[in-house]
């Protein structure tokens, strides 16, 4: 027994494997949410809640799970107090809490998006763009995402077998269909006075207010019933450069002034589409003021679904305009809704089959081999191989989704087929008195051939359908690279000392 | 005659214990889609151990000859 743990192969073998359980460093008892990605300028950010705090109650109720969340009874505008690990905030309710509830990790493991449910949205550019210009418009995108609060999301280009580009947004979570208009959008903002462009969204904004105090809708009239439910306006203030306020003042100048307002409105434009037309009143005339209002409006069917409606639409507004246009104008190619039907429990009763699949394994080799000297060594190896794919995907962040655990049962299962093949030239080489040396080299000069054989089949899909396919090809890869450098060597040493 | 035997012992012990593996998974898992899984696989190593018997095997023979 000591002479197997002590091999240089064992220890491997083992380092391999505490090194992995470091990387998904399993909590089974978490429960309860995390606080993460508090926004700018919120109530929540100015009562001191920071990102990485565990939320234990809000308005004395506890939370530890969605359903608590859901039966929470709380109006807009109302002051709660929430409860953290650290401290006790009292926070303005506005539309939402100004943070994000990520559901504490049982581990560091990612899930993939048919786990939790989300949306892809795989993108075309509409011309043939380079790798740099792909990059350009990725980085835009991405910043795009983040000011509008989506966290979670992963953004990569991805190529198909005719060389056509596409890059790939995934978003976890649910109800995130509203992502959709803005990455679509080229994002062409412009505020025009006539012909004359007076400012453009990202270089000529320096600032675009976010708070309770210079954004939202407004405390009167905000809000009025309409024939099909309701309309609410909001507003939010931009600050211009100092070149734009410039460019503002010399126009203005030569306008004439009609009933208190210039005779040309501020027009204001996205993506060539007239949003809204605003009256200039006459003491702005040649003014280099650097502050501007901008207004909107939403409708519902219900006046709270209109107030939703409008916020939305001002933070997509304010998204378009801090982050300014996209390079190159990108087209839907496709938009996959994702549910999260498998359930986030999907994974662990999963790998739970797996390894239960391998006992049955041992069982089956058991029965073969007469000798638990063969099954334990094989169970091992199956179960080292499961936990160090696992400790691999949670250190480079890769998603786990169901490709990806079809993608760990190949890797197991050609591994048990390889750990067959050992043992029979292994138990073969006895009976015709060759050395171990040699056994092993004609057991692994099968276990390479085939293993060259897996990676070049694997390639394909790496590419194959814009990487759709990718999560399998990568685990399996990555899985069978581990059995033949790390467990089956180890595996090898474990039947060679025992027998 | 051994060789061609132990060949044999090790596609078979492979393909069985492929299949009992995918058996336990096929009755142990909660979800749909890896039942699905499983049992196409088991019918694909099922036919795939008839097929090596009648053609594989009937073409090495004939080489070896």
């Amino acid at each position: 027994m000591k002479k197997i743990i002590l091999s240089g192969r064992m220890i491997l073998l083992i380092f391999f494997l505490i090194m992995s359980l470091v990387a998904i460093s399993p909590k089974p008892f978490a429960e309860g949410f995390v606080i993460y990605n508090v926004e700018k300028n919120s109530s929540a950010e100015f009562a001191g809640i920071s990102v990485g705090e565990k939320l234990i109650s809000i308005n004395e109720n506890l939370i530890l799970n969605s359903e608590d969340l859901n039966n929470l009874d709380i109006n807009y505008g109302e002051i709660i107090t929430i409860k953290t690990s650290e401290n006790n905030y009292k926070i303005l309710y506005y539309e939402d809490f100004g943070f994000e509830l990520r559901e504490q990790k049982t581990s560091n493991i990612q899930k993939g998006l048919d786990l939790v449910g989300g949306v892809r949205v795989v993108l075309k550019p509409t011309v043939d763009l380079s790798e740099e210009q792909i990059i350009d418009t990725l980085d835009l995108l991405e910043k795009r995402l983040n000011v509008f609060g989506v966290s979670d999301l992963t953004i990569r280009n991805s190529q198909d077998l005719e060389g056509t580009n596409y890059i790939i947004i995934e978003i976890a979570g649910a109800n995130k269909e509203d992502v959709l208009n803005l990455v679509s959008k080229k994002g062409v903002f412009e505020a025009k006075i006539g012909n004359e462009v007076v400012f453009t969204g990202g270089k000529d904004i320096k600032s675009v207010c976010r708070s309770v105090e210079c954004a939202g809708i407004p405390a009167q009239n905000g809000c009025y019933p309409t024939e099909n439910g309701y309309q609410c306006r909001n507003f939010f203030r931009v600050d211009i450069t100092p070149e734009a306020a410039e460019l503002h003042g010399s126009i203005t100048e030569k306008l004439t002034v009609t009933n208190g307002y210039l005779d040309k409105k501020l027009d204001l434009f996205l993506d060539n589409e007239l949003i809204s037309s605003l009256f200039i009143s006459e003491n702005l005339k040649g003014s280099r003021s650097t502050s501007f209002t901008i207004q909107g409006s939403g409708e519902g069917v219900t006046e709270q679904d209109a107030i939703t409606n409008s916020l939305n639409n001002m933070k997509e507004m304010q998204t378009l305009l801090i982050s300014g246009s996209l390079p190159y104008e990108v087209e839907v190619e496709r938009v996959d809704l994702i549910s999260a039907e498998l359930g986030e429990s999907f994974f662990s009763s999963a790998i739970l089959s797996i390894i239960l699949a391998i006992f049955g394994v041992a069982g089956a080799v058991f029965v073969r081999y007469r000798s638990w000297k063969v099954s334990v060594p094989i169970m091992i190896t199956g179960i080292s191989e499961v936990i160090i794919i696992l400790g691999f995907a949670s250190l480079i962040r890769w998603n786990l989704d169901l490709a990806a655990i079809a993608g760990i049962v190949a890797a197991v299962g050609t591994g048990v087929d390889d750990q067959i093949v050992i043992t029979d030239e292994v138990m073969k080489g006895i009976k015709l008195d060759t050395t171990w040396r040699q056994r092993m080299a004609k057991a692994f000069a099968i276990i390479f051939a085939a293993y060259f054989t897996m990676i070049v089949s694997m390639l394909p899909l790496w590419f194959l359908g814009a990487g759709v396919l990718r999560g399998f090809a990568l685990t399996t890869i990555v899985g069978v690279t581990i059995g033949v450098f790390i467990t089956r060597p180890a595996f090898a040493k474990m039947i060679e000392t025992l027998k | 005659m051994i060789e061609y035997f132990s060949a044999f012992e090790t596609g078979m012990t492979m393909t069985i214990t492929s299949i009992v593996a995918l058996t336990i998974l096929y009755l142990t898992s909660s979800a749909e889609i890896l039942k699905v899984i499983s049992v196409t696989l088991i019918v694909g190593l099922l036919f795939d151990m008839v097929n090596t018997w009648i053609q594989n095997a009937g073409i090495l023979r004939y080489s070896l000859k």
